[in-house]
């Protein structure tokens, strides 16, 4: 992915359908280049959580921001920037235009940083640095 | 000033949120808790011109009475005005993973105080009534859960069939394409996802329902995605749906998607514990082999046709889905040289029994095949039953069900031109009755490709026996090379064409 772009997601923390406990879960991820696939999702919860589960659960939160790390350095991105489905609901609240509910979103939303990106630069960076 | 222009005025009325009205079509004051989706986020559908139209719960008794005072009003206009027009009801929604969600599902906490009134009222009937005692599982309660939604689904229904009954026509299922949750989050950045919207263009139309752009802005409408949508719903199938009764005029010469099949299932996604069409193979097997030749009906709108015989159709139906009286319809289609495929798993021993009494009264012949699974093939005159068990199928993978489809459907006796599409390539069938300078056909059919991707692709079109190619047209971006026994097409990113066939025996 190029220079700058970052993912945003929401997430749930609460009780799955046929299981028992709370679990965090990932309900939208996206960036400006689309949403991200679930397929690349459980490729990559498979591989780092050795899940051999077809569904995407964290049992913790710092379990989740992990998950979004190792995401972040797969997808080659600076920064993912999560936010509940309750922080979003609050966020959507009195918007009414989509460059408004964008804003929204990214000023509510926490993020974290990819710490091993470096932006590709183009040639005319390089000629004019 | 309509029938000035030779156009024919259809009132539709929202019996369910509406995504293209601000506030979901509700007045301001009446618009007081968001509507929640299933993952409890608030509905934010972005409409053309970038504006967010926000849904707010039905769930709310003052929603309802205010819905009632709205149609009693309207009916009062209608009558006061002499406006006779057909009136059609509509549940507006969205598809995800293929299945119809309407925009009335709802889980805010207006929602959830309705429900335990719900469930608090079919309990009342009971003396020691006790939650626990309804509700054992998370399992009950979501069945429960879909019951309740479609008992309002119903009341706003009834309401409007009740107070509007001189002008009402039914209840249609409007899918707004754009308007899904997960598509918001695209949407907010300009990205259309055009492929997308084309594939639930063309389920939606095997499932009946009608799909509709209106949120889609009009530049995106230009190239294929617009004519697709041109093709398959403008011409034909909103006729279909909206004047049915003209398309069974034999001397209507307007094309109508072909279908071959009739697959049966419950829309009740919660409660139909059984396996679907789709988890069955079927559903992938005649989308690879004959394209979108099928309609995915709905179980509950089953009613008997004479109609339902002709035009040499397969109705295949799920045996956990029969009552008396749909079990009496099956038997009716097959006693009238009708085609039905039926999968016996989880139907009741009541039928199986009168089935079974039905074969030996008859003196029929029950062939017996094992073909991975056992089957059961009746014949009677022209009719013909094909039993199946779907549980057994399910224990074998992907491919070994779909290669039972093909050895299963073969026996029956189709005409049609199959051919290979390569990937991202979206083919359309239609059909209409032949004119009177087109006598030596029994029909015309019409098919058309489509190219949505970027790259550039080539589809072969083998002309077999039975037809003969007419006419080629709305050529888009494509070349088109015209051989004795092939017509090989070369389609450039955007292209489309439609091709015309004689049909003859």
């Amino acid at each position: 992915m190029s220079k700058g772009i970052k993912i945003y997601g929401i997430y749930s923390d609460g009780p799955v359908f046929g299981k028992t406990g709370n679990f965090y879960q990932i309900v939208h991820l996206f960036s400006s280049r689309g949403r991200i696939e679930h397929e690349t999702l459980l490729k990559l919860y498979q591989h780092h959580f050795s899940k051999d589960s077809s569904e995407i659960l964290f049992d913790t939160k710092d379990d989740l921001n992990k998950f979004l790390y190792y995401l972040i350095q797969e997808e080659d991105v600076s920064a993912v920037c999560i936010l509940s489905v309750e922080e979003f609901n609050q966020c959507s609240e009195g918007i009414f235009t989509k460059p408004e509910l964008l804003k929204s979103i990214e000023d509510s939303a926490f993020c974290i940083e990819n710490m091993d990106f470096r932006p590709k630069r183009g040639i005319f960076d390089k000629m004019f640095s | 000033m309509a029938r000035d222009l030779g156009k024919e005025i259809v009132f539709f009325l929202p019996v369910t949120p509406a995504p293209f009205l601000p506030n979901g079509g509700l007045p301001h004051l009446l618009s007081r808790t968001n509507s929640l989706d299933k993952n409890g986020l608030v509905y934010n559908i972005l409409t053309p011109d970038g504006n967010i139209n926000r849904l707010y719960t039905f769930f709310d008794p003052r929603v309802y009475q205010a819905f009632s005072r709205f149609i009693h009003a309207l009916n009062n206009y209608f009558a006061e005005e002499n406006i006779a027009n057909d009136l059609w009801g509509i549940e507006c929604g969205y598809m995800e993973d293929g299945n119809f969600l309407s925009f009335l599902e709802d889980r805010s906490k207006v929602y959830d105080q309705a429900f335990g009134r719900f469930i608090q009222a079919k309990g009342s009937g009971n003396d020691e009534f006790d939650h626990d005692s309804l509700v054992k599982n998370p399992d009950d309660e979501a069945c429960l859960s879909e019951e309740f939604s479609e008992t309002i689904k119903d009341l706003y229904s009834n309401t409007l069939s009740e107070g509007l009954s001189e002008n009402f026509e039914g209840i249609q299922q409007i899918c707004f394409l754009g308007s899904a949750p997960s598509d918001t989050f695209e949407r907010i950045y300009d990205l259309e996802n055009l492929k997308k919207y084309g594939r639930e263009v063309f389920h939606n139309v095997t499932q009946k329902i009608i799909p509709s752009s209106s949120l889609i802005p009009f530049k995106y409408k230009t190239g294929v995605f617009g004519k697709e949508i041109e093709d398959m719903v403008t011409s034909g199938f909103l006729d279909m749906k909206l004047e049915p009764e003209s398309m069974l005029d034999g001397s209507s010469i307007t094309f109508t998607p072909l279908s071959f099949f009739e697959l049966y299932q419950s829309r009740h996604v919660v409660r139909d514990k059984g396996f679907s069409w789709n988890e069955l193979g079927l559903v992938n097997y005649l989308q690879n082999k004959y394209g979108f030749t099928y309609f995915l009906n709905n179980i509950d709108q089953f009613e008997w046709d004479e109609d339902l015989i002709g035009k040499s159709r397969i109705h295949i139906f799920h045996g956990r889905d029969m009552d008396k009286g749909l079990y009496n319809s099956m038997l009716k289609i097959f006693m009238s040289g009708g085609r039905v495929i039926l999968d016996r798993s989880d139907m009741k021993d009541e039928f199986l029994k009168k089935m079974e009494s039905f074969f030996l009264e008859n003196s029929l012949k029950v062939e017996k095949i094992n073909y991975l699974i056992h089957v059961h093939n009746i014949l009677l005159g022209e009719g013909r039953l094909l039993v199946i068990d779907g549980k057994s199928l399910m224990e074998h993978d992907d491919k070994k069900k779909v290669d039972f489809w093909g050895v299963m459907i073969s026996t029956f006796d189709i005409t049609h031109l199959s051919f290979f599409l390569p990937e991202g390539i979206e083919s359309v069938w239609k059909t209409r009755n032949s004119s009177t300078n087109e006598l030596n056909f029994e029909e015309v059919r019409r098919v058309s490709f489509y190219n949505p991707t970027s790259y550039k692709k080539k589809v072969r079109l083998p002309i077999v026996r039975s037809f003969a190619l007419l006419k080629v047209m709305d050529e888009n971006n494509v070349k088109v090379k015209n051989w004795s026994q092939e017509v090989e097409i070369e389609m450039m990113p955007e292209g489309s064409i439609s091709l015309d066939f004689g049909v003859y025996s």
